[in-house]
């Protein structure tokens, strides 16, 4: 596996808390959005499962001890299925598909 | 007549026996007094009762000094009949006093440090008036303010209520505090040329130089309560000069890095 390179914001603690304040949010959202992206892109992997999030180290730093809770790692994924990015692949939403690309670039 | 024995276990007894007997006595007394008391605040409740509905019919026929007296029967009663009334009159007038007087006593604290002099300049005054609060940081909750209220007076204290009418007619007033209530619902007074800006560009440039707070350190440093010190932290927050870090341990505010960095 590949190592990625962290933005900054993921040893910014405040990055795994879901910030109230609307321009806020809608920044940490857009680089939640493009980090995971990322993350996959570079290990080559495509499926999200909600409920295995937390062993995850994109959505688990365990360097400064923060982890992104599972409504915000959903909300991000909806964010991204917005986009075309992303894609639930049961009823329940636990389950996503991450497209590095959109359909319509390939 | 029967011989009262005043030795012995019998004697002791007789007496407690005759001093209950006196108290049940006064106790249903007082009891009887209260219950025709009461029935006569009833009597008043239903004439007022149907004086405001002569007031709702005649439609601000009626004078306003007319309407500021029958509120203050109201009050004194204890009937509070703010649907009907607050139609007729803002306000009472006796809470329009206490507010004066509220303006008053918070601008105490710092007087009594001052020597008195008769030749301040209507700017010393303002200044005066203004650093009342400063000394608690230019905010205090309703809570402080009823304490301190209510311990300098001693006797015929406030209600909750009549404090919180009484601040709602400080801005109208125009004296130089207000009351302010922040999303969370908690209330203060604060002086009216209070600025969130200022407030806000101190907290984030100690939030910058400390790294991250939380409200109870800002609280230590500053001198301030708990509760303020969140408040604040809230509105730096809100104004986007500030985010929060959420966890198990605290709630911690960190500088805007969203914002502030571009990437």
């Amino acid at each position: 596996m590949a190592e990625i390179e962290w933005p900054w914001q993921y040893s910014f603690p405040p990055f795994f808390t879901l910030q109230p304040h609307t321009d806020t949010r809608a920044k940490q959202l857009s680089a939640w959005k493009s980090l995971i992206l990322e993350y996959y892109r570079v290990t080559k992997q495509a499926i999200v499962d909600i409920r295995e999030v937390d062993s995850c180290p994109l959505f688990n730093n365990t360097a400064i001890n923060r982890k992104l809770p599972s409504e915000v790692v959903l909300l991000v994924l909806e964010e991204l299925a917005k986009s075309g990015n992303a894609n639930p692949l049961d009823k329940s939403r636990q389950r996503w598909l991450v497209y590095w690309h959109t359909l319509e670039e390939w | 007549p029967q011989i009262k024995t005043r030795t012995g276990i019998i004697g002791i007894e007789r007496s407690l026996q005759e001093k209950q007997k006196a108290t049940d006595e006064s106790i249903s007394m007082a009891f009887q007094d209260l219950k025709k008391l009461m029935e006569m605040a009833k009597d008043m409740v239903s004439i007022s009762k149907t004086i405001s509905a002569k007031i709702r019919e005649r439609q601000g026929d009626i004078t306003e000094d007319e309407t500021v007296r029958f509120k203050s029967y109201l009050m004194s009663l204890g009937i509070d009949d703010p649907v009907t009334r607050d139609a007729y009159k803002n306000s009472n007038e006796y809470f329009k006093q206490l507010a004066k007087q509220l303006a008053n006593i918070l601008e105490e604290p710092i007087k009594v440090n001052i020597p008195y002099s008769h030749y301040y300049t209507y700017n010393t005054l303002q200044y005066l008036v203004n650093s009342i609060l400063q000394e608690v940081g230019g905010m205090m909750t309703l809570t402080d303010v009823y304490c301190r209220v209510n311990r300098a007076r001693g006797l015929e204290l406030l209600s909750p209520e009549d404090l919180l009418n009484a601040s709602r007619q400080l801005a109208l007033l125009g004296l130089p505090i207000v009351l302010r209530v922040f999303d969370s619902g908690v209330m203060v007074l604060q002086i009216r040329s209070h600025d969130d800006n200022t407030i806000v560009d101190v907290i984030a440039d100690l939030i910058k130089e400390k790294g991250s707070l939380t409200a109870e350190e800002l609280a230590q440093s500053e001198g301030i309560s708990v509760l303020l010190a969140r408040e604040r932290l809230l509105v730096t927050e809100k104004r986007g000069k500030a985010c929060r870090d959420d966890t198990i341990e605290a709630l911690r505010f960190y500088p805007n890095l969203f914002l502030e960095k571009d990437d």
